[in-house]
């Protein structure tokens, strides 16, 4: 290990923090390459869907999240799995972030694609992620009870659990039917 | 390569460094299961997970758990002996009594993870009350056994950050910032750290008001009280595990010179916030 702490650090117990601000780290994923992240190999169509005003409306309700979703941004493959992108806003940060779905309905994997970080620390251990893999969007829909989003969690966090849940409330209303 | 996936309820990146695209993704993948198998065995918002196994059990019966859960288990009981007590996991019941966990039975008297014996067989016994939360210490293991699968994939250097637990590996010096206490979304120049590791902890995101009271994610195990700091408490260390773990003694202590951190080759840093909180 090697540390060579900024000048303006080292050797004081207590340091004031008085370098310079410096901007947000952001990641960048694109499109296609967060679809062979999630679907290796596989071949991606574009499959848009057009929502009527009473779908949105349903998606707002049971996911709070009041941007609108552009159905241009979801695939399909082969296999009739689904590859959506979507981002949510939160106070102080967006998350661009895709949602891969198995045909069955159950959930394949979320990628962040961009996230400017701001927060970080005040989320608690939960079991997060795992809390979707597997899940259809009978389960996913009851936050409360299914999801245990901890208590106090990020704004981050909890846009990102809205989101993924107006996502599969899309897949119930639209995606499903579709052969 | 950079990705960047949600666990551990937080956002967790992953950047890969000089090495073959075929190989980077390979590696990444393995470094998160790596993540979410450490979240498996030990988050105490799974109910199946080895320490709620431990939490509802091992005071009547030996649990057997995974061999990360006794490695990380150890490493705790070590961290608690050699800070005199000021590192200890078994305060899970009073982040349940102020709605940060998951609530459980109450407990008949003092929670402590001096209680739990690592058995022979691989199981894990309690003689007295241990209601464990690895919140101070579980990122940590995580983001060291993400870096371990990602070198053993064949990844030449680069970092895994777990909201803030980072762990720096390869040969090339990584410039690492802090958030201001003050005002977490500022960041500022730290130094350059060069394989090993860095956590923060700082109370000023997880507090809140709980039935009229202040309350903080940060226990002191001693008073059983919140710990209301305005301040951020930073450690370096060649492990993150460690960095993890020692940022809450340091938190406890204020002191940048117990004995602990110079065992553990860890660098402890507290930090100011640039203004006054209201």
């Amino acid at each position: 290990m090697q540390w060579k702490p900024a000048a303006t650090l080292a050797l004081v117990p207590v340091a004031a923090l008085i370098a310079p601000a410096v901007a947000h780290a952001k990641i960048y994923v694109s499109v296609e390459e967060t679809q062979q992240r999630l679907f290796p190999g596989e071949k991606l169509t574009p499959n848009p869907v057009a929502l009527t005003e009473a779908q949105r409306e349903k998606m707002r309700d049971l996911s709070s999240v009041r941007e609108p979703f552009r159905g241009e941004r979801v695939w399909k493959t082969a296999k009739g799995d689904w590859f959506i992108v979507d981002e949510v806003v939160g106070k102080h940060e967006m998350v661009k972030y895709a949602l891969a779905i198995n045909a069955d309905g159950t959930i394949k994997g979320i990628e962040i694609m961009e996230y400017v970080e701001s927060y970080g620390y005040e989320v608690g251990e939960a079991s997060w992620r795992n809390q979707f893999v597997g899940k259809t969007s009978d389960a996913t829909l009851k936050l409360n009870k299914d999801i245990k989003n901890i208590s106090g969690a990020t704004l981050s966090c909890k846009h990102l659990t809205d989101g993924v849940k107006r996502l599969m409330v899309m897949y119930d209303l639209v995606l499903k039917g579709t052969k | 390569m950079r990705a960047c996936r949600p666990l551990l309820g937080t956002y967790v990146e992953i950047r890969i460094d000089d090495t073959d695209p075929e190989t980077a993704i390979v590696a990444v993948d393995a470094g998160f299961a790596a993540i979410s198998e450490v979240q498996r065995l030990m988050s105490v918002f799974d109910e199946n997970s080895d320490i709620s196994r431990i939490n509802r059990f091992a005071e009547r019966f030996p649990v057997p758990v995974a061999p990360w859960t006794r490695e990380i288990l150890a490493l705790a009981q070590a961290l608690y002996e050699s800070s005199d007590g000021l590192f200890d996991c078994g305060i899970a019941p009073e982040l349940a009594a102020w709605g940060l966990l998951p609530a459980r039975d109450p407990v008949s008297s003092r929670s402590s993870i001096a209680h739990i014996r690592l058995t022979e067989d691989g199981c894990v016994s309690c003689v007295a009350p241990a209601r464990l939360d690895l919140g101070g210490i579980a990122k940590g293991f995580a983001v060291d056994r993400a870096a371990e699968a990602l070198i053993a994939a064949g990844a030449r250097g680069g970092i895994v950050n777990a909201g803030g637990d980072l762990r720096v590996f390869g040969t090339a010096d990584e410039a690492i910032y802090l958030r201001d206490p003050a005002d977490p979304t500022q960041v500022r120049f730290a130094g350059q750290l060069a394989d090993g590791a860095l956590a923060t902890s700082g109370t000023y995101f997880s507090r809140r008001e709980h039935r009229g009271e202040e309350v903080s994610a940060l226990v002191d195990p001693r008073t059983r009280r919140p710990v209301l700091s305005q301040r951020s408490y930073s450690v370096i260390a060649p492990r993150c595990v460690i960095a993890d773990a020692l940022t809450k003694v340091l938190a406890l202590s204020g002191d940048t010179n117990l004995a602990c951190f110079s065992r553990y080759d860890a660098h402890p840093l507290i930090f100011e916030p640039s203004r006054v909180l209201p």
